[in-house]
Parts: structure tokens; sequence; C-alpha cells
């Protein structure tokens, strides 16, 4: 057959279609969800990061008004099952580790291992009534030495996190084959140590979720606000010891998960035990103090980075040692994320050595779990960083030592880096010359000497990225391998529903998945819609994360659109009098000899058996797996720009020019509200945000009062433009792109504000760039006292 | 616990007579009680400014109060922004028109703090905007769509 478009939707950009319910206030979001005869769970968390729970009393709470049941760890037993170390964390290199990976605890039994970690539930007819009696339990603990950072935690003697193993979870080693050489080999040596903080994700809406276990027919449904409906599903079934066919999973509304919410969380399994122990719906909505205390954190990383290069400023060789906190738990695939953080570290550079060491480590903190960009912002900071120091010490200004190293748009496609990535397609070149004209680089550069002169300090901070997407491909080990899921059907009337096994929760699929589906069907995206997040209507999924919804989400829905398709064009032929192959379909319109058949014809009349062809089933329902070969790779060059007031340390972030290439952008309004959004977050992470821990591991920076959340007057102005160079991955041509910005914002940022400081002298400040680390950074490089 | 206390609550020109404990806050009272779960919760702090309502035309955190301390008094929540034959408000419509909104969970009450700021200063400039917005608290857009949503809201409210 033959098709041509009407005018293609990808590459539009309607107004979105999930909005209106939103914009009404008649979102669903979990704890919005009301069901008769719900009672309340209440979760009582440990106060100390490290302690034996020596009793527990719950005598005055039971005999509390409206208390139901409280539930410790010693309820907590089989058939349920604590949630099992992911496989690749089980196998996961560690020659010193043959206690293999501990399972996550659901309740603290015998001693909790951080801060916030579960040791009882109180279930109560009303909210107010649980948390009440949750007050009147009585836990004695006996406080044990903490293990407060992974450095300490490595040492011999240090406190044991996990009673029966080491605390170092992963040590994974990988080299080229000539590093050392090279090194010895090189006239410049740079050597700095960076510290990555530990963040937090900050959803807008904290986790809730009700679970309900039917006794009559042994059936458990859970709505819960999480990335992945089926995964919960999954991961639900296993720690219950019941079968997934006994339980519907269901993500409704999600306000933000950024990675956190992904995976299973604790509180919606102990939700499910106490529903089935109690025969009731149990609901449960975290407070904003919970959610740091027990929502996932992320980033913890300190890294000894050392690269070699010549005296132009050629890069020839890194060497990272890269140390993780995991906290207490190992959540999903978290041990090895530093893997994958630590290889990135050659970034969009040509670099040919490489030798990684990883250190994955458990300490009596809150675990930590996945958040945007998972393990690449930190890796792309190290080398985005000591570009920066290395143009400074050799005096080339920073856009040509980038310019020089970079990978060449010939080297592509399938660039494999020392680490082992495989860069899809790309122009590195491109997108940092286009940064450098948006941003009007050597006027800044002018206006930055200009403003030296009258005692002020403009800074510009460049940062060249690399981030994957479109997880996960079957290049990689067979666990990684995770397609997506998608089902087109279209109604007798012509409408077209999309069921998709992604995820969305803010990113926009409702429309983009209806865009790709409209240039292949040719209806309005108006007669389209999305059902997604509910195991009882969506057959398969894995979910939102990993900038997978419209690679692998989306390659399924065009995938289940061309076999919709291939089916009314089978039918179109047959009502035509002509072979599939002469069929053309025009704006909507099957034509075959000199008459047509519409779309909407064809929908209807495919249902009459007297007009099939022989053997053609009725009805027009297909879905479809996409299975990726390869991750893709989406990047970028930005451009901060900064005032710094060296009296007061303050930093006025006042412009940042983002130059993106996603390859094909379906929608380009969306695709910058993404890169708007996650260039927020990381000048939270470079400016504002930091996860604080006291000497006894209790966390300091538990609130919106004390962890500084970006709000708008924090924030510059955005400016955004694409380049794109289609990913040779996939159909679409598509490369993700969501957690790209939140990895090149940060260094862009903080380049800037080093860059302001070179006057006096000052090399690197460590993130958070707050005014008084600017400013004790100014003091201590004019006392020579450099950082 | 306290007794209950008998409270009115006007919302969105609907009279609602409740008992509540002293100690309910008014978000929980609309939330909870009245079912209206358009407001949201995103903090215990009153930093977030997800559950922002109008009180008798005033932006307010309904977590920062008590739903006695409403007592006969008019809240407006996003449920009432609309027209009652549905059409959208224009400050709904400038924030669909400029993508003023992803995840959609502080939208209601980046909306009500929007009408309070626009009844005030029906022209405010682009910081004076930021500067509103200072206690409403958005993690997916950065802000600067929000921005741009309220600025073409003024417009068409003042056209």
């Amino acid at each position: 057959m033959t098709t041509s478009s009407p005018p293609r939707q990808i590459g539009q950009s309607p107004r979105r279609k999930e909005d209106d319910r939103l914009l009404r206030g008649q979102g669903a979001f979990s704890d919005d969800i009301n069901i008769p005869g719900t009672v309340w769970a209440h979760f009582v968390r440990s106060p100390h990061a490290h302690a034996r729970i020596l009793n527990i009393d719950f005598s005055a709470a039971m005999a509390h008004p409206g208390v139901l049941r409280v539930l410790t760890g010693a309820d907590v037993h089989p058939p349920y099952h604590p949630i099992p170390p992911v496989l690749a964390v089980r196998d996961a290199e560690n020659r010193d580790n043959e206690a293999g990976a501990p399972a996550f605890t659901l309740i603290a039994r015998d001693k909790a291992k951080y801060a916030g970690e579960i040791v009882a539930i109180v279930v109560a007819e009303t909210r107010e009534a649980a948390r009440d009696a949750a007050d009147l339990l009585m836990v004695r603990y006996e406080p044990l030495p903490v293990a407060n950072s992974p450095e300490q935690a490595m040492e011999p003697g240090a406190p044991r996190v996990h009673d029966e193993r080491s605390n170092e979870q992963v040590r994974w080693l990988k080299s080229t084959e000539n590093v050392s050489s090279t090194f010895e080999d090189s006239e410049i040596i740079l050597r700095h140590d960076f510290v990555n903080q530990r963040i937090h994700a900050v959803p807008m809406e904290p986790r809730a979720g009700i679970a309900h276990w039917d006794p009559a027919t042994q059936f458990l449904t859970i709505w819960a606000s999480i990335q992945g409906a089926h995964e919960l599903r999954t991961q639900m079934a296993e720690v219950l010891g019941i079968s997934p066919d006994q339980i519907r999973s269901v993500a409704p509304d999600v306000g933000g998960g950024f990675g956190a919410k992904h995976g299973g969380e604790v509180e919606y399994f102990l939700l499910a035990i106490a529903s089935m122990e109690l025969g009731l719906p149990v609901k449960w909505a975290a407070s904003r103090t919970e959610e740091f205390l027990s929502l996932s954190h992320a980033r913890g990383k300190t890294s000894e980075f050392e690269v070699a290069a010549d005296r132009d400023g050629r890069v020839k060789a890194l060497r990272l040692r890269h140390t993780t906190d995991l906290g207490a738990f190992p959540k999903g695939a978290t041990p090895i994320v530093a893997q994958t953080s630590a290889i990135i570290a050659t970034g969009v550079y040509g670099i040919r050595e490489a030798a990684f060491e990883v250190h994955s480590v458990y300490t009596n903190h809150t675990p930590e779990g996945a958040y945007r960009g998972y393990g690449r912002p930190e890796g792309i900071n190290l080398i985005e960083r000591a570009m920066d120091m290395l143009a400074r010490d050799l005096d080339i200004d920073p856009a040509e030592i980038r310019r020089r190293n970079m990978i060449q748009p010939e080297e592509f496609p399938y660039y494999r880096t020392p680490g082992g990535d495989i860069y899809d397609s790309g122009n590195y070149p491109e997108a940092l010359e286009r940064a450098l004209e948006v941003s009007g680089y050597e006027g800044l550069r002018e206006r930055q000497r200009e403003m030296r002169a009258d005692g002020k300090y403009l800074g510009i901070g460049l940062a060249s990225w690399v981030k994957t997407g479109g997880f996960g491909p079957s290049s990689l080990d067979p666990s990684s391998s995770m397609p997506e899921w998608a089902r087109v059907k279209v109604s007798p009337a012509g409408a077209v529903t999309i069921y998709t096994g992604s995820s969305p929760h803010g990113q926009g699929n409702y429309t983009t998945y209806a865009q790709v589906a409209a240039d292949t069907l040719h209806v309005s995206i108006d007669d389209i819609s999305v059902t997604h997040g509910d195991t009882a209507t969506v057959t398969y999924g894995m979910g939102t994360f990993a900038s997978r919804n419209m690679v692998v989400g989306g390659m399924a829905v065009l995938q289940a659109s061309q076999k919709i398709l291939d089916k009314m064009t089978r039918f179109a032929g047959h009502a035509l009098g002509s072979d599939p192959d002469g069929v053309d379909f025009t704006d909507s319109v099957f034509n075959a000899n000199g008459s047509s058949i519409t779309f909407r014809e064809v929908a209807a009349r495919i249902n009459q058996v007297l007009e099939r062809p022989p053997g053609m089933e009725m009805g027009l329902d297909e879905s479809s797996f996409y299975q990726p070969t390869h991750l893709t790779f989406n990047y970028g060059t930005y451009v901060a720009v900064v005032e710094v007031d060296p009296e007061t340390g303050d930093v006025d972030l006042q412009q940042l020019f983002c130059v993106d290439d996603q390859g094909v952008v379906v929608h380009p309004v969306i695709v910058e509200g993404q890169v708007h959004g996650g260039a927020a977050q990381g000048i939270g992470q470079a400016l504002y945000e930091d996860i604080v821990y006291d000497e006894n591991g209790q966390l300091l920076s538990g609130s919106l009062m004390d962890y500084a959340l970006p709000t708008a007057e924090m924030m510059p102005e955005f400016i955004s433009e694409f380049i794109e160079t289609p990913s040779p991955t996939n159909p679409l041509g598509v490369k993700g792109m969501g957690e790209g910005p939140t990895t090149g914002a940060p260094p862009a940022v903080v380049n800037a504000v080093v860059d302001a400081l070179a006057p006096f002298n000052v090399r690197d400040i460590a993130m958070p760039l707050t005014p008084e680390r600017v400013w004790r950074a100014i003091q201590d490089a004019q006392n020579g006292d450099q950082s | 616990m306290a007794d209950s206390i008998p409270v009115t609550l006007t919302i969105n020109d609907t009279e609602y007579n409740l008992d509540v404990e002293p100690r309910l806050l008014l978000v929980h009272a609309i939330r909870d009680v009245i079912g209206l779960t358009g407001t949201h919760v995103g903090c215990d702090t009153s930093q977030c400014g997800s559950c922002t309502v109008l009180l008798n035309g005033e932006a307010v955190k309904s977590c920062s109060m008590l739903a006695v301390q409403a007592d006969g008094q008019q809240i407006e929540t996003v449920e009432g922004l609309a027209a009652a034959d549905g059409t959208l408000h224009p400050i709904q419509q400038a924030f669909a028109e400029k993508h003023g909104l992803q995840c959609g969970f502080c939208t209601p009450g980046m909306l009500m703090l929007s009408k309070a700021l626009l009844n005030e200063n029906p022209n405010p400039s682009k910081d004076e905007i930021k500067h509103a917005l200072a206690g409403n608290m958005c993690r997916c857009t950065g802000y600067q769509n929000i921005v741009l949503a309220i600025e073409f809201a003024a417009g068409q409210l003042s056209r």
C-alpha cells in the first residue's frame, strides 16, 4: 500500500488532552480515592538511625478508641516475605561479599537500620485515631553506633548495617588496557575529589495508597502513587506469597515521581498485609516529613577523579574511584547504579582510556533509589567540572577545550565508549556551537571583562552532556531487557483507544501517544483516548522511568497502530476489489481501483461477517510489544549565566540556555516543559538542595522548611532550543529526554559560579552553592587555601 | 479529643453545616468531610501551597488554619473556578494554553493563588508574579510556563 499523510501530528504542539480534568480539580490522586469502610494506617518509625528494638508495648495504643490492630515485625512473617533484591544486584560483583544482597525488610524486627524505618503499624477507624494511638506506642530501643558515611562504613570495624554481612555491597573494577601508561606519558595530570550531595526527588504529591483485600474472592486491589502498576503487582505477589492473578494494581493520577516512585515501597506492601489481616480497605497518606525520611534519596556519591591530557587540553585518559551511599537497603538496582554513573564520565568526549573503581556501600541512612538521571548526572558532573579546571590550568577557553575533545559526527552511529556504553547518534559539536550562538557567548565574555573592571562578577558556565534513554534494550544483559506493550483498538464508530503499559504522571503521553497513533491512522487526536496505569485494563506493562516513555512505549503504540492499519488496508482492498498492495491511504480514506472507503466505514463494516475477506476475524483490536535493541543517548550543551556578589556569596542565576538533541521532537511544547522542569531540578541540586545528616545519622533536612526546594524566584530565564539527529535505533527516531536537563544543568551552573570567581582564584565549590559556601570559598582562596 | 463544634462553611456558593473536631484543619474539612478533593495537601509545614484556597477572596493555605476559624466565611476552591456551564475560567485556560502544568498536583493551588493575585494586581510584572508564587511550589515545570500562564491570563482578563 501507499500512504500520504494529512498534516503530521508529530512535531506539532496540540493542547494537552490530560489538562482539562486536572485544571478542574477532578484529578484522582491516590489520597483522593475513598472507598466505603476504609480504615487508616499510621506507620511508627524509628527515631534512631541504628538501634536494637528491645520491646514494643502496644497495650495503651490498642486501648485507644477506634484502634483496630497494631502490627509489628513479629506479625510480618511467612507467608509474607521481604522484597527480594533484584537479579542484577544479586549477581553484582564483590569479592568480599559472599552473603549476597540483603532483602529489603518491610518492617524492622530486631533492629532499626535508619531513622524513619517502620517499626509498627497502627490501624484505626480514622486517620486521627491511628495517629493519636501511634503516640501511645512504647518502643524501647538500644541505640547502636552508626555507619554514617560510605567511607566510614568501609573502615575495618565499622558498625555493620546488616549484622550478617559487610557494608560494601558492590566493588566493581573496569579498565581499558593502557590507562597507567597513558597517565605516565601525559604532560598534564589533573586530580580532584568531588562530592555529589545526597538529594531528594520531592514529587509534590506525597505517597498515598489504599489496599483492599476481599476475603470472599481472595483478591487484592491496591491504588498507589507509583510509576508502574504492573511492577507493583509483580512485587506484591512475591511479597504476599499470592498469585499476580489475585491482584489488581492501579497507579491513578500520580503527582510526580522523578524516579523516586519507581518500584514498590514498603508502605504499600504493609498496607496490603494490614488489609489481609483485617479484611478491610486500609489507607495511608504520607506526611511530607515521612517522605523525606523514607522515600528514597539519591545521588550521594564521592569521587576521586583524575584526567591525563596533553598541553593542548586533549584528554587521553581518566581514572575514577566512585563511592556511593546506598543507605540501609538496596532499592531496585540502586547498588549497580554507580557503575553506569562511572562509565559515563567520559562524557561527550573521545577519551579512549579509562579505569573505573566503584564501591556501593550500606550506611544507616534512608535507602537510595532512582532520581531523574539515575547515576548519569554524577558521572557527567565529574568530567564537566574537570574540563573547566583543565581549561583554566592551560589557559584555554572552556568552549575550545570541549571542541577539541568532542566525539565527531562521523564516528556515529553506535560509538562505543571505554566504559561500554554505545552512543547511538548525534552531532555534539553542533550542539556546542549552537549553544554558543544562542547564548551570545563571545558577547557574554566581553561583558564579563567589562563588569570585572567595575568590580562585578559575571560567570559563564558550559556543560556538554549526554544521557541514556529508552530503557531497556536487549543488547544489555537479559535482566535489563524491558519491552513495553501497547494495545490499540478502534470502535465500530471509529473512536481509537490506546492502552499503554507505560505510566505517565506529568510527561504528557496522553497527548503524545495520541499524536503517534494519529499519524498512522489519520484520525484527529480528539478521537483518541489513552488508558494506562491499571492492571485490570492494561494487560502488560513496565512503567515510566529511564526516559523510556516515547522511545519504548511510543514505539509499541506505533507498532500496534500499524497492525490496525494493515488489517484495515486488507479489508479495504477486499472491499474495493484490490490487492492490499494496491490500496492507497490518504487523509483517512482508502482508495483503490477508482473507488474509496473511509476509515470510519472500514471500522464499522469490518464487523459485518459477509463483508470481510475469508479468514479475517472481526474487530480492530491489536497489541504489540516493542523491545528496544539499544539504548538511546540524548545530549546537549547548556550555558549558564550568573552574577555572584562576593560580599555575600549570593548567586544570581540569570539565564540558562539549553540546546538539546533528543532526536525527533514529538511535541515541542511538552519537550520544552521537560527541559525547564529537569533543568530546574538540576539547578536545585547545584544551588539549594541538600540532604543533611547529623553525627548520629539523624536527618536534619526533613521538611520543606529545612530542605530548600526551589521556588519561582530562584529560577532563571530558560531559553530552550532543539537540534534533531534522529535516533537510528527506532523508526520514530526518538531518544527520550526527561533526564538530560537534570544532568546538564548542575555542572553548567557550578562552572558559571566558579568562572565568576576566577579573579579570586576559587577553583571548586561543593554543591549546593549556598551563599555561605560561596563566601567561604572566596575567603579560603584569598587566604591561599585552595579548595 | 474535645467535643465536636458546629461550623458553617460556604464553599463555592454552597453552604455546608458540619460538626468538626476543634483540631480539624480546614483542608481536611474540605477534602475529607465535604469531599472536594481538588484541593491537595503537599507538605506539613505550609511551604508548598498545594492547599491554597480563597477565603473571602484572599488566598490562604487551608492546611494552616482550622476549620472552626473559617466558620461563617466564604471559601472558593478549584472546583468553583469554571463557569456554571463548565467553561473554564480564563486562568484555567491560560494554564492549558501555556503548558503551565505537568503532573497537575500543585495546579489547583497555583490557580487559586493566581486568581487572588490578579484580583489584587490585574497587571503584574514577571517579577511580581514570581514573588507572588513564593509560597507555591511546583516540581515539574521550573515555573517559567506558570509565570507565562499568569501573564497570559492577566491579558485575557483585562480585555
